[in-house]
């Protein structure tokens, strides 16, 4: 039994999704041709545009379909607070957190065995945002492997010069944890960044 | 082939796919090996913390192909793995190793001495002796082993002369600058072979010397980890011209 050739352009097509192999694939397109053309024509052009439209913020480097993305130009967030963070999803958990700044996104982290340089992250961009801007701390938000920490303190070491209060989020007990089952790596810097209880 | 809680350092990770982990491993009896976790990268997987570069674990793994699958990963009781500044070197570190090391090589001394500057890089000792050192041990093992004792002709290194370090001859006295050579003092040579780079000026005629030997075995292939220090070291160099 041979597919037809779209049939199977189309499965092709749609193991570029993460986490979609070959059968969800098949089984994504049966689906659409079988019970929803209208959810699927619906979704090839809401992919078209996005793919033509949405480009980066010229100054926090996350997806914008703008020059400027909204939290950029927003007058409600607090312009004195960068938050750097690794990937536009982490702007999402940021927010979801409450933070009200603003954001610049490296959209990686240095990985010099993946060619992953300064240059890549954008931090030429990030000095001249720093070079501008009247902020009064930068928050380092990157995630807590060893490849963060270290793009966290190579970029702590080249904005010394701007002289502005630079900060490491937190890492530790998670909220709910139980310490017999944390590893001691984690237990030592929970340990280490120990702070006096606010009364 | 089957490998039981065996003592390995991380080198490198990437994501695979949608939960897992591509892992470069350098294992102390099998040399490289590549390593595939799986689930490695869902949030209640606990092994993710331990399977970060800089860090030394116990590793059981089973191996058909070239590519094998981890089994277990337990935390071996050391130090606290370098943080800080001195992860750039751990990076540096490792890169060697990738560029230069074969896949299923074994060098078990080279996984000491590993171990050893990894070690140091957690404490407080120089980080350039650290590297210099390193260094020498990696061309040792690799069997590129530097020419310290005596020069080309077999006469005993002075410490008041200076030689010429040809790549792939050894040091001959200095006259004039030669291509595919460094300008290196006696005693640079001497305190290199007694293990004891402690002055700055060995220090910096050591790390030319490293570094020509090591970009030749490179052959041409730039190291990314090393455009690192290039870079915080410009914008060093920027703020004290702005000053």
């Amino acid at each position: 039994m041979s597919e037809s050739s779209r049939l199977s352009t189309l499965i092709q097509a749609l193991c570029c999704l993460p986490g979609i192999g070959k059968k969800s694939a098949q089984r994504i397109t049966y689906h659409l041709l079988q019970r929803d053309r209208a959810g699927a024509k619906y979704l090839s052009t809401a992919l078209d545009e996005a793919m033509d439209n949405i480009g980066s913020c010229r100054r926090c480097r996350n997806f914008s379909e703008a020059d400027l993305c909204d939290l950029c130009l927003s007058h409600k967030r607090d312009k004195s607070l960068l938050c750097i963070v690794e990937s536009p999803a982490d702007v999402y958990a940021m927010e979801e957190a409450g933070f009200n700044g603003r954001y610049f996104v490296l959209m990686g982290h240095l990985s010099p065995l993946d060619g992953i340089g300064p240059r890549e992250l954008g931090l030429d961009k990030l000095e001249e945002y720093l070079a501008d801007g009247d902020l009064s701390e930068l928050i380092l938000a990157t995630n807590s492997t060893m490849e963060g920490e270290a793009t966290a303190h190579f970029i702590n070491d080249i904005v010394q010069k701007y002289q502005i209060r630079v900060t490491r989020i937190a890492h530790g007990v998670p909220l709910g944890g139980e310490l017999e089952y944390i590893d001691s790596n984690t237990l030592s810097h929970a340990l280490a960044g120990r702070r006096e209880i606010i009364k | 082939m089957r490998v039981a809680l065996h003592p390995c350092y991380i080198l490198h990770n990437r994501a695979y796919r949608e939960t897992s982990l591509l892992l470069d491993v350098f294992s102390r009896q099998h040399g490289r090996v590549g390593l595939i976790a799986k689930g490695g990268r869902t949030q209640k997987n606990h092994k993710r913390a331990l399977l970060q570069p800089g860090r030394r674990v116990n590793i059981s793994w089973t191996a058909r192909r070239e590519l094998g699958a981890l089994i277990s990963v337990e935390p071996c009781q050391t130090d606290a793995p370098p943080g800080g500044g001195r992860l750039l070197s751990v990076f540096y570190i490792n890169e060697l190793l990738v560029k230069l090391l074969h896949k299923h090589e074994a060098h078990p001394e080279l996984f000491d001495v590993y171990d050893e500057a990894i070690t140091g890089l957690s404490g407080g000792a120089s980080e350039q002796v650290i590297l210099r050192l390193f260094e020498k041990r990696l061309l040792e093992a690799l069997g590129y082993g530097l020419a310290l004792d005596s020069d080309v002709e077999g006469n005993p290194i002075k410490p008041n002369e200076d030689y010429n370090y040809r790549i792939e001859q050894g040091p001959v006295l200095y006259e004039t600058p030669l291509e595919n050579s460094v300008r290196v003092s006696g005693q640079t040579l001497l305190a290199l072979s007694k293990e004891n780079p402690g002055k700055d000026r060995v220090l910096n005629e050591a790390k030319q010397l490293m570094r020509m030997m090591i970009g030749h075995l490179l052959g041409g292939r730039p190291l990314v980890s090393r455009e690192l220090y290039k870079y915080i070291l410009s914008t060093h160099t920027e703020k004290a011209g702005r000053k």
